[in-house]
């Protein structure tokens, strides 16, 4: 009798969000086939409905605690399209500074509370040692102080503007709600003092600890796909700009602005996620495939950094053009993700740096008079992707209809398609180890994917357990943790 | 000295923010890990479910759960967490009141979905269903709950620690007060009885207003008070554990705490506190045209009232077949 078995990852740790990898596998015990599921969902879009317009960057910010300055930057700048208003300059230099720090605040939060465990403790480890405390084990007491001290001056400055880092309050439309003190903005100069350095030093340890040691993970592990992001003259940009997309070669496919993001988005739905799936109209939904044929895409720091001419700034340049020169272009490996998340750690640093010494940041002239309420698009590239908000108003600014399109919905597929291939490649059926269960997780892990976000929502709640059911469904075997069995 | 607690962090229907809070506190995570053993934190420890389900009774010290009750198995968690923990902190607006995803209790479990999976961006296809066959064979999803409720409504809860998400100086009060045996404190002690008006550096004057006036619309003068200006602000009905953070900075209260101390409509407070002062001037001489006019001004009373706190509320969700 043939029988296929079924391996459930249920939930994939250190994510910001709740996620199930189910994988099915042959009678020879290979992996078939591997089905990413998020298993919640919260309904944004309706309950949305109704609400004053102002309110909408402090209720979409709820949609992702991780990432809560990107949907509310991404809602502020919606509600400028839809009162058709633009911020004065220093206004916009203040968001951007707020964005900066979130970014280099993210962006250290993946890498080393939740990536690096898998390297620089090792897939391998016992899992009570892969976590930061674990990361703080192996790069030592010192540097550990000093990552937790990094993320700390981000969200401070996120404090500063907007009271509070996690749902920060700070966007209206046309403006922001406070520019900074002089006190403030030498405090401003002294937290950002050294974190160019800090990126610097933590490039350095990637290229020397993960680089060198997953070389050959990193060059092989590819999925061509079309990438997306968001880019100002060609530079690669979180704030503003228009939308680039790069075919799996890497030539040009599509720029759009904000209003006309419809022509070029669709969204697939399947019924064992809440997660939708977008796609690039043009092409259409081919399935869960890769290639020139296959719309899906991918977003996040390697969609950004493959459709970017280059970088805003000095140091960052110099690390773009050496990434390319190692690894070519356009980058495909899905681990490639997390260097370029550095070279992003890197500008926002210079940003922040160059920002400090901005007397634009004390203005008072950080409002501009908003016009009658209609509709509006806002887009902004969240440290996972491009996030898109959608809203129609009422005439008396109440909101109408709302679509949101957030990062790793974009990626959706790209990362159930990395989890199958992880899966393929680790996973011997007969022989499942919690390394190579984690490896898949990595895989997961490497898009740093916020299923919260995805669907506006989300998170599930069950077991690391691999459940090995026959073809007919019935489950005859349970394995806790992928270690030994349990019959 | 004493063996070290046991602590564990969960998330139900959540954001992710209260997982966050908790890196918020900085390098003050080393200390309490020195204290403490973490025996279950999803988004940063690698434990499983598994862990959790062969642990003896009471083994956990103290549990925190935060988030809300939006999916089916959100409820077998808590359930099973109450059998393992001594303590369970309802952790975060979320759990305690509701949160702001308690504004789903404003539609039924279907149309949040119907709206969702029929965006102007989406597929024609089915919506996501509890049971789904693929080649390879079947997949199944939870169900979301009818509505959304506190979570003290599912299981018994020791201790609320209101906040979205609580800040670093609560977590500074509220962990050594739970995790030390000899100290006393109450299901209440960690939720302010005073509101973020109390301890806002802008004094209330409780002037007249005539009308509320959309933020956009007004420039607002930092040193005073926010709903004298006529704008919106939860302030006096939103607990203060936050030192008013956001009118700190220029921004109106969004009620984010839920309300203070022995106060259980949030929603009736705020309408009480506006009662007395928007449209009072010469109100007597008002046509109802006007009054009503005022009223207007507040645009949307439910949603910005109660915003985090709907599902604790005496309200709690509006029946989904009486707004046809």
């Amino acid at each position: 009798m043939s029988e296929e078995k079924k391996i459930s990852i249920d939930p994939i740790t250190r994510l910001e969000g709740h996620g199930k990898i189910e994988i099915f596998l042959d009678e020879q015990e290979n992996v078939k086939n591997a089905y990413l599921q998020v298993p919640e969902y919260k309904g944004f879009e309706k309950f949305c409905e109704g609400r004053r317009a102002e309110d909408m960057p402090n209720i979409t910010n709820r949609i992702c605690g991780v990432c809560p300055e990107a949907h509310h930057l991404a809602s502020t700048k919606a509600l400028d399209d839809a009162y058709d208003v633009e911020p004065p300059e220093p206004a916009k230099k203040l968001r951007e500074l707020f964005y900066n720090a979130y970014i280099y605040a993210d962006h250290i939060l993946h890498f080393y509370y939740l990536a690096s465990p898998d390297f620089l403790v090792g897939v391998d480890a016992p899992k009570e040692a892969r976590n930061i405390l674990g990361v703080i084990g192996e790069v030592g007491e010192e540097i550990g102080k000093k990552v937790i001290k990094q993320r700390g001056k981000g969200q401070k400055i996120v404090r500063m503007l907007a009271g509070k880092s996690v749902h920060p309050a700070f966007g209206l439309p046309g403006g922001v709600t406070k520019s900074l003190s002089s006190e403030e903005r030498e405090e401003l100069n002294e937290l950002t003092s050294d974190m160019v350095d800090f990126a610097q030093f933590t490039l350095d340890l990637f290229k020397d600890e993960v680089l060198t040691k997953y070389e050959d993970i990193i060059k092989s592990d590819k999925l061509k796909t079309y990438s997306m992001g968001l880019t100002e003259d060609g530079k690669l940009s979180h704030t503003g700009g228009e939308v680039n997309v790069v075919d799996p070669k890497g030539e040009h496919f599509a720029s759009f602005s904000h209003a006309d993001y419809t022509d070029v988005i669709r969204e697939h739905k399947e019924s064992w996620s809440y997660m939708k799936f977008p796609y690039l109209k043009e092409i259409g939904w081919k399935g869960f495939e890769e290639g020139e044929d296959s719309g899906v895409y991918r977003v996040g720091t390697l969609g950004r950094i493959n459709v970017a001419e280059g970088m805003k700034t000095e140091l960052a340049q110099e690390e773009y053009e050496e990434m390319f020169d190692v690894l070519g272009r356009p980058v495909h490996s899905t681990l490639a993700y997390h260097w370029a998340r550095l070279i992003e750690v890197l500008q926002a640093a210079e940003m922040m740096e160059k920002l400090a010494q901005d007397e634009d940041l004390e203005s008072d002239n950080i409002r501009n008079e908003p016009g009658e309420p209609g509709s509006g698009v806002g887009i902004v590239e969240a440290a996972r992707g491009t996030l898109i908000h959608d809203y129609d108003l009422t005439k008396d600014g109440l909101i109408e209809n709302a679509n949101l399109i957030v990062a790793t919905n974009h990626n959706a597929s790209v990362i159930s398609m990395s989890v199958r291939d992880a899966a393929k490649k680790y996973i011997d059926g007969g022989n499942i180890q919690e390394g190579m269960l984690n490896s898949v997780e990595r895989a997961f892990r490497a898009y740093d994917p916020c299923l919260a976000c995805a669907t506006h929502s989300a998170m599930g709640e069950t077991p690391l357990k691999v459940n090995i059911y026959d073809s007919t469904g019935y489950k005859y075997k349970e394995v806790t943790q992928g270690l030994g069995g349990r019959e | 000295m004493s063996e070290k607690k046991k602590i564990g962090f969960y998330w139900c229907g959540a954001c992710g923010g209260c997982q966050v809070s908790i890196l918020d506190i900085d390098e003050m995570i080393l200390d309490v890990v020195e204290q403490v053993d973490i025996v279950f934190w999803p988004c940063a420890m690698d434990p499983k479910y598994e862990d959790v389900e062969a642990m003896e009774e009471n083994e956990i010290d103290v549990m925190f759960i935060n988030g809300s009750m939006r999916m089916e198995e959100n409820i077998e968690m808590v359930e099973l967490l109450r059998e393992k923990a001594k303590k369970v902190v309802a952790y975060g607006s979320c759990s305690v009141n509701g949160g702001l995803f308690g504004l789903g209790n404003l539609s039924t479990k279907d149309r949040l979905l119907e709206k969702g999976y029929t965006t102007k961006t989406t597929d024609e296809g089915p919506f996501p269903q509890r049971s789904s066959s693929v080649k390879e064979g079947e997949l199944t999803l939870p169900e979301l709950t009818e509505h959304i409720v506190p979570l003290e409504e599912i299981i018994d809860v020791d201790h609320h620690l209101p906040g979205c998400p609580p800040l670093p100086n609560q977590l500074e009060e509220a962990f050594p007060a739970l995790l030390d045996d000899e100290t006393e404190v109450g299901k209440y002690d960690l939720v302010s009885d005073k509101s973020v008006c109390d301890v806002c550096p802008m004094e209330r004057e409780e002037k007249k207003i005539e009308k509320l006036n959309p933020i956009q619309n007004v420039y607002l003068d930092p040193e005073e008070c926010i709903l004298d200006q006529g704008v919106l602000c939860m302030g006096p009905a939103t607990a203060g554990m936050c030192d008013a953070a956001c009118p700190e900075v220029g921004h109106p209260c969004v009620g984010c705490n839920g309300p203070v101390k022995n106060v259980k409509d949030q929603g009736s407070r705020m309408s009480s506190a506006l009662a007395s002062v928007i449209g009072a001037e010469g109100e007597e001489k008002k046509t109802e045209e006007e009054v009503m006019e005022v009223m207007k001004s507040i645009r949307d009373p439910t949603g910005s009232f109660y915003m985090f706190s709907l599902p604790s509320s005496i309200m709690q969700f509006r029946r989904g077949d009486l707004d046809e």
